[in-house]
């Protein structure tokens, strides 16, 4: 009897085996997605900055006080609003930055406005990101001075920020979750709604005829082979002084002069910097990485002459510069003013 | 089959270990990995050819800013970063990665040669936006004459010839157009006070369009060259490469995945087969074991009976064996009969004698009738005895004192012993514990063995004739009976025998008693045995066990 039922058995699992050896094994279909990632094809050469940031505001907002907090540099002297005023161009309006321990900076410091914008950072796009261009802020010796590991216990005694970060971050305060803070802060400063936004948008009237027709000069003179792109620049490298040598007459070149030679060491980098971005730049002098201009005209003028191989007159130095004037957007709903004292 | 028993375990625990690595290596690609790896192929593939459109539109000057460059490359790197970090994929085998790898090294190249592109290209679109309109106020000059004319003729030349450069960057004809600019910078040129029409013209001293000219012909064999490069980029096929590498190996692992799916299966059935083997087994070993308890609850009743019936052959044997010895004692018994019988007829003459001479006191004769009443007592016991001892009677177990039963016994022996001069001694150990035992077979025992004794000292030479009969408890649980005789012995050659049945060493007997008496003493469950007495003679001994029951047992 249980002789039997053990032949039986074993027939069925034969048979079972024979079954599913005969079945085809064969691959699971591909999927297959799409999705779309359009490219802004605009007719103009520059689109408006959007209205949108597409930043967390509590984060951002837990950012923007570590922004304005000297905790960050190592003295407690030094916070990032130190150099960029956000009341102001979100630069601080020195030629070279802020004198710090003694020594003053090496390199004029660009505005904190719309840099999310740029491809890369910096003058000579040496960062990719935020995060990178942040933490190497907090440990240069000219700048905050400091290292995470004596910045976290810092942080850490300050029972408000364990409180929001802890609310905000799964993982509460570590140096990810401040980068992340403070890169999203920075992400959220931009300024939409420029009068020149405003016309790009429809509104005809937003711009004077002499804005307009500054417009029309910056586009055929050719400034705005460079300077185009939503950030009206910051999207690609150039030399400085194509037609002629900007640091002409100059005793010595110092190693900010060099530009992006400092990343790659080929000598076709030397001079190049990344285009500026163009945005607001009525209200962030002085201008150039050496801080040496200090009026928006004769910059313009410096362009015209280095850039572009061609002298403008002060009739067309002009309507640029008016139309310039209309790439100053708003920050918090308000217009930033020209409120910086040029020195 | 039991010698198998073993192998169950190993088997069930390989299967079970088999189960458990097929579930954990069988398994398939997570498909929400699986279809974010495939996504991030696609939209590398989608971004790849936006780039390579946009580029085309760059240079041709339709699209006029790179911010759309720049989001391509980085969304590029952005998704190669997160296919080689195993966001998407787990566990990617190395000739993926290997591919991804490529595709990475691909795109760092490409992303350097489009940096290169926008600066060269925001260069020479300038430059050539110079020369457009350059040419478009030629007409204007149509009208100047001189040397102005000259320089109008030039530039009429120089015109379609940076449209060719443009066009044919690699031609021959940047040559030509060298000469053309190296003629016109070396014309000297009036500066023109009365504006004319255009203010570019105007703004546009000699200088800059020989500038920009020569900036147009030693870029635009570099950028032009550069930008064949990029178009020619394999970024496309690498990541073609990519996808086919990646599909063969998740079609690799599906397959895998479908076949330890099967497998798992079929281990899993051979785990259920082998269970319900096992089961099956179990049943049919009850049944089995069922059966032979039944087999084995018949084969006692058959033994029980069996053993009634034994018990039953024995009784009958001991009761002839007990008819055998009663005739044997006959003689004996008769004496000890007439004894009682002697003693009331002198009395009751006495009383007789008394009462015709009426002399006798009362209490006299009270006494004398006493001893008659007595004597017709003993009498009448040693009857009642006899009939017992002969009676055929089912066995009766019951609480006995074998101390009395031996001396009972002895008592009807007494005229046999005294006349054949045999001193009888009792060493009795009192007091025994009680035992269970039927009073008759014991007494037939005791009767047996001392019969023997005295045969034993029967003969002429026997010069001291003692017997003695021994009481005593060797152990807590058991009383043992010995007699001990001065008779001739039993050799030892043949101690072992004397019990067997049919064994005699007399003429006249037929050699069951000792059998008998073994038996006996066996269903009361003791022993029977002989030793060698101290000088001549033999003792025999049996042992009878205590009884724990402190009521009336039975058998």
């Amino acid at each position: 009897m249980g002789r039997l039922r053990t032949v039986a058995c074993l027939l069925f699992c034969f048979a079972q085996l024979g079954w599913i050896l005969s079945g085809e094994l064969s691959a699971a279909p591909i999927v297959r997605l799409d999705g779309a990632l359009a490219n802004p094809l605009t007719s103009e050469p520059i689109y408006p900055i959007p209205f949108e940031t597409g930043v967390d505001e509590n984060k951002a907002a837990l950012g923007g006080r570590l922004f304005h907090d000297s905790i960050l540099s190592s003295d407690g002297s030094l916070s990032c609003a130190s150099c960029h005023n956000l009341e102001k161009g979100g630069h601080d309006g020195l030629p070279l930055s802020l004198p710090y321990r003694g020594e003053t900076g090496a390199i004029n410091t660009l505005t904190v406005f719309n840099s999310a914008l740029n491809f890369r950072l910096d003058w000579r796009g040496h960062f990719r990101t935020f995060e990178e261009l942040t933490d190497d802020i907090l440990h240069r010796t000219d700048l905050m001075n400091t290292t995470w590991a004596e910045l976290l216990p810092k942080l850490r005694a300050r029972k408000d920020y364990v409180e929001d970060f802890r609310r905000l971050y799964a993982d509460g305060l570590t140096k990810e979750s401040v980068l992340n803070a403070i890169v999203e802060f920075q992400r959220s400063l931009l300024t939409p709604n420029a009068r020149f936004d405003q016309y790009l948008r429809g509104t005809a009237d937003a711009l004077s005829d002499d804005e307009k027709r500054g417009y029309e000069l910056f586009k055929d003179f050719g400034c705005v082979s460079c300077h185009q792109g939503v950030n009206v620049g910051g999207n690609l490298f150039q030399k400085l002084g194509i037609f002629k040598d900007y640091f002409a007459g100059r005793s010595t070149i110092t190693r900010a002069d060099l530009g992006r030679m400092l990343d790659t060491g080929a000598e076709r980098d030397r001079y190049v910097f990344r285009v500026p971005s163009l945005r607001n730049v009525a209200v962030t002098a002085p201008y150039f990485h050496d801080g040496s201009v200090a009026q928006l005209e004769a910059a313009v003028r410096k362009m015209g002459e280095i850039q572009l191989g061609i002298s403008l007159k002060k009739g067309e130095i002009d309507l640029i510069t008016k139309f310039l004037g209309t790439l100053t957007g708003e920050f918090q709903g308000r217009s930033l003013e020209i409120n910086v004292e040029i020195n | 089959m039991t010698r198998k028993n073993w192998l169950h375990t190993p088997i069930i625990v390989g299967l079970l270990a088999a189960v458990t690595y097929l579930f954990i290596y069988g398994a398939s690609l997570d498909p929400a990995q699986h279809v974010g790896t495939l996504q991030s192929i696609s939209a590398l593939q989608r971004i790849d050819a936006g780039l390579g459109r946009d580029l085309l539109l760059a240079r041709s000057g339709i699209l006029r800013h790179y911010d759309s460059l720049n989001r391509a490359i980085a969304e590029m790197n952005e998704l190669v970063e997160r296919l080689q970090s195993g966001q998407t994929a787990s566990a990617l085998p190395p000739q993926v990665m290997q591919r991804i790898g490529a595709v990475s090294a691909n795109i760092e190249q490409k992303e350097n040669l489009v940096e290169r592109f926008k600066t060269g290209n925001a260069l020479l679109l300038n430059s050539w936006a110079y020369f457009i309109h350059r040419s478009r106020e030629l007409s204007q000059w149509n009208k100047v004459e001189g040397e102005s004319a000259e320089q109008a003729a030039v530039m009429r030349q120089l015109s379609p010839i940076m449209m060719r450069v443009f066009r044919h960057p690699q031609g021959d004809v940047s040559g030509a157009a060298a000469a053309l600019l190296d003629r016109l910078e070396r014309m000297d040129i009036p500066e023109y006070l009365d504006p004319p029409i255009d203010l570019i013209l105007l703004n546009s001293p000699i200088e800059s369009i020989v500038t920009h000219g020569r900036l147009i012909l030693n870029l635009t064999p570099q950028w032009d060259s550069n930008f064949r490069t990029l178009l020619a980029s394999p970024t496309a096929s690498l990541i073609d490469t990519l996808r086919d590498s990646y599909l063969e190996h998740h079609k690799r692992i599906e397959y895998r995945a479908s076949l330890h799916r099967k497998l798992l299966y079929i281990v899993s059935v051979l785990l259920l087969v082998h269970l319900i083997y096992l089961i099956s087994r179990l049943q049919a070993n009850k049944q089995a074991l069922s059966g032979l308890n039944a087999e084995l609850v018949e084969e006692i009743k058959e033994r029980k009976q069996a053993e009634k019936t034994s018990r039953k052959h024995q009784s009958e044997l001991a009761h002839t064996h007990r008819l055998s010895m009663m005739g044997e004692m006959a003689s004996g018994l008769a004496h000890e009969l007439s004894q009682p019988l002697t003693a009331i007829n002198n009395y009751t003459k006495g009383c007789m004698r008394r009462l015709q001479q009426a002399n006798g006191e009362q209490a006299e004769l009270l006494d004398a009738m006493g001893k008659v009443s007595s004597e017709a007592h003993r009498a009448g016991e040693i009857i009642r005895w006899m009939r017992s001892f002969v009676q055929k009677a089912e066995p009766q177990t019951a609480r006995l004192d074998v101390n009395a039963a031996i001396r009972e016994a002895i008592d009807l022996l007494w005229h046999d012993l005294q006349s054949q001069g045999i001193k009888t001694n009792f060493e009795l150990a009192k007091p025994l514990p009680p035992t269970l035992a039927d009073k008759i077979q014991i007494q037939q025992i005791v009767l047996n063995l001392v019969r023997n004794s005295m045969e034993a000292m029967n003969g002429h030479d026997c010069a001291r004739r003692d017997l003695t009969i021994c009481t005593s408890i060797p152990a807590d649980d058991t009383i043992e009976v010995s007699i001990r005789d001065s008779g001739h012995g039993v050799p030892a050659d043949l101690r072992e025998n004397i019990f067997d049945s049919f064994f005699t060493t007399r003429t006249d007997g037929l050699g069951l008693g000792l059998s008998i008496c073994r038996s006996l003493v066996e269903i009361h469950g003791g022993q029977l045995w002989v030793t060698a007495g101290a000088g001549t003679g033999a003792t025999f001994h049996f042992t009878i066990p205590v009884t724990t029951e402190t009521s009336d047992g039975h058998a």
